[in-house]
């Protein structure tokens, strides 16, 4: 019999279509392989979790990592079958956070107004994450009881009213969250059904709250305390941006992606006509997430070919997330298509990905390797962007026959991740997570003050000189 | 001489060029009243230290505050002082362990390297807490004297800092309520050299024709 008391709800969950990386769990393997591995992060203050999803490159050999996912993701649990150290670092947060409200007591209990937790999963139309998705929430529940002695929290799902409990646990949908979900600007704090929300695990209802019109998309003019309750929070602006998330690769040790910003259908149009010169490109839109509204878009394609995949990105969001979607999928972005190593499968080489997981606290990183996907279908270059199940997105190639442990040392081999790389790639997910967490304290961005340097970008030994050391 | 519900002391130092009154004013007592600024007025100062100007935007600075009867953090930061200034620091309703980061990220290498500006930055935001201070009637005085290891090891700073000096903060008290050996500092003027020291131009050490510009003041 299982010690796990999520299987059977696992099991169920998984006949339903789930996404099950929790199968690829082996504590033993990971302990065995030093997984998490820890690296000092000095400069991080806080607490929060993040995703890269990297690729060899076919030809070059080089890292390459195409997307960052905030706490929205899932997969925490493919490394030992559950995702406790997640369920803990949010707590940790959390309790922080009621610090801060003023809602603790010196002995360290609850003191104050009622008050709630979030967590919301993605939208039910693409729901295939919730064996990751529940367990984790009741992993959370037992840890805050843990660190606040007498809290009793109770779990509620976004359908139903809260009791006379002082500390709530709810979860459910992003938009059943969203809709109770309040910005209290004279508070200056988020509400959920009237009570103050200390911890929010999930970036995207914010994006959601955006759509809404309910806040405004950039969340640095959020007062401090609503933003501070999100994990990860200082990252909000930078997981919905996948442009930045580009820019912050330099330095890494993976090549980051050219890339250009639209805001308009004529301009997506000319700029992709301009990338596409140097390969095939992806279109994505602005603040998605689970792969909606991915487009590629090849150099033999008519600008009438070209127009449609760009207006299909808008209608995906908009299928997605309705109507107000128009209001967050701009600007469009457009990367070069990278294409990664063949996994060698009958048929031909598969795309692939890994993701990495790197979890953060005060002074602290920890990354683990988490799965590969392989894409259902072998790749072919002639006609792969009218077959999504050659390339790899989060709506293809999550079966579980096309899942594999970031832990296996065959298949990695089999796509050039020998174990050193695997290292330079766990090393530059952290330094990734740095530079980010650094970046957003200081303005970085477009404009911003950090990647404005023109000296050091030229000469990185410019600062400090030696003349400047005392 | 100041006496127990006196006005401070006034040690305005005469300029030749008008400054704003709050640097002109600024002296950094020994004696403190016993009054506790108000909580307000404390973060005011710290928001003016937040806005400081810095190498690169890195924000360096952090401030840790030990208020005298909250907690048992003024005790423990008094204890990290050095053996003089034990005697006449303690008496500051607040102190404050202001320290820096050693290092910052460069974004373009992703490695963290050396940030010899540091102490530079940290007092750029010292400075501007004690301007905001002095507007608000309070004064400051900036210490150097003190084990930094012991105040890490009491506040557990992480590696990546270093403490940079400790700030006392509240309302100038009476002279004669220090020992008797401090009372003569204390009263002393505030003595500063001539610009004509400190403001060269062309070569160093050639005092600036601005400072004999028609209209300048002797």
């Amino acid at each position: 019999m299982s010690r796990d008391p999520h299987q059977l709800l696992r099991l169920a969950l998984a006949g339903a279509g789930d996404i099950e990386e929790w199968r690829l769990g082996d504590p033993a393997l990971a302990a065995a392989k030093g997984f998490p591995r820890a690296y000092p992060a000095g400069l991080i203050d806080d607490w929060g979790i993040v995703f890269l999803d990297l690729v060899v490159e076919e030809g070059t050999g080089d890292l390459v990592c195409h997307e960052v996912n905030g706490p929205n993701a899932v997969g925490s649990d493919a490394l030992t079958g559950e995702s406790r150290g997640r369920s803990r670092n949010e707590a940790r947060q959390t309790l922080q956070r009621l610090r801060e409200m003023g809602l603790l007591a010196p002995d360290g209990s609850l003191a104050g107004e009622p008050v709630v937790t979030l967590h919301a999963h993605q939208h039910w139309k693409a729901f295939r994450t919730g064996g990751e998705f529940f367990p984790r929430v009741a992993a959370y529940q037992e840890a805050l009881e843990t660190l606040i002695p007498g809290s009793a929290p109770e779990l509620r799902g976004a359908h139903e009213a809260l009791g006379d409990e002082t500390l709530s646990v709810v979860f459910g949908d992003v938009p059943q969250v969203a809709a109770h979900l309040h910005l209290d600007e004279a508070a200056g704090c988020f509400t959920y059904r009237g009570r103050p929300v200390a911890f929010i695990g999930n970036p995207n209802l914010a994006t959601e709250l955006a759509r809404a019109g309910r806040l405004p998309m950039r969340t640095g003019g959020l007062p401090v305390a609503a933003r501070r309750v999100f994990h990860a929070w200082r990252l909000l602006d930078t997981v919905r941006d996948k442009g930045v998330q580009q820019d912050l690769l330099l330095g890494t040790g993976m090549r980051p992606l050219k890339y250009f910003e639209a805001d308009t259908r004529e301009e997506a149009l000319r700029l992709t006509r301009e990338l596409l010169a140097r390969g095939p490109v992806v279109l994505k839109p602005n603040a998605a997430s689970g792969g909606a509204g991915v487009h590629a878009v090849v150099a033999g394609m008519t600008d009438g070919d070209i127009a449609a995949r760009i207006d299909a990105v808008l209608k995906d969001c908009v299928t997605k997330y309705g109507t107000n979607a128009d209001a967050t999928a701009l600007p469009i972005r457009g990367f070069e298509f990278v294409r990664s190593t063949g996994y060698p499968l009958a048929g031909g080489g598969h795309l692939w990905d890994l993701r990495i997981a790197v979890l953060f606290e005060p002074g602290k990183a920890e990354a683990f390797p988490i799965s590969m996907r392989l894409s259902p279908a072998p790749f072919e270059p002639g006609g792969f962007h009218l077959d999504r199940d050659q390339w790899i997105s989060n709506v293809s190639g999550r079966q579980v026959t096309l899942l594999k442990s970031g832990m296996d040392d065959e298949a990695l081999a089999a796509v050039g991740l020998t174990p050193a790389r695997l290292e330079e790639a766990m090393e530059g997910c952290v330094t990734w997570t740095l530079k980010a967490w650094d970046a957003a304290a200081r303005g970085g961005g477009p404009g911003g003050s950090v990647f404005e340097d023109a000296a050091e970008v030229e000469d990185p030994a410019f600062y400090p000189r030696e003349a400047f050391r005392g | 001489m100041s006496r127990p519900g006196e006005a401070p002391m006034d040690k305005r130092v005469p300029t030749r060029f008008p400054v704003l009154r709050e640097l002109a004013d600024r002296w950094s007592p020994r004696s403190f009243l016993d009054r506790a600024p108000d909580p307000r007025q404390l973060c005011s100062i710290f928001e003016a230290a937040r806005l400081a100007p810095s190498a690169h935007n890195t924000q360096p600075s952090r401030f840790l505050v030990a208020r005298k009867g909250v907690g048992d953090g003024h005790a423990r930061l008094s204890a990290c002082l050095s053996e003089a200034n034990q005697v006449w620091a303690p008496g500051a309703p607040v102190l404050v362990l202001a320290s820096v980061m050693r290092e910052r990220l460069s974004q373009v290498t992703g490695a963290m390297v050396p940030y010899p500006h540091a102490m530079h930055d940290l007092g750029l935001a010292v400075m501007s807490a004690i301007v905001q201070a002095q507007s608000m009637g309070l004064h400051c005085h900036p210490i150097a004297g003190f084990e930094p290891d012991l105040a890490r090891a009491a506040f557990r700073v992480p590696d990546l800092f270093e403490p940079g000096l400790i700030l006392a903060i509240g309302y100038a008290g009476p002279a004669d309520a220090l020992p008797e050996e401090l009372q003569l500092k204390e009263r002393g003027s505030r003595t500063r050299r001539v610009l004509e020291e400190v403001l060269f131009e062309g070569d160093w050490g050639l005092p600036s024709p601005l400072l004999a510009a028609p209209g300048s003041p002797p």
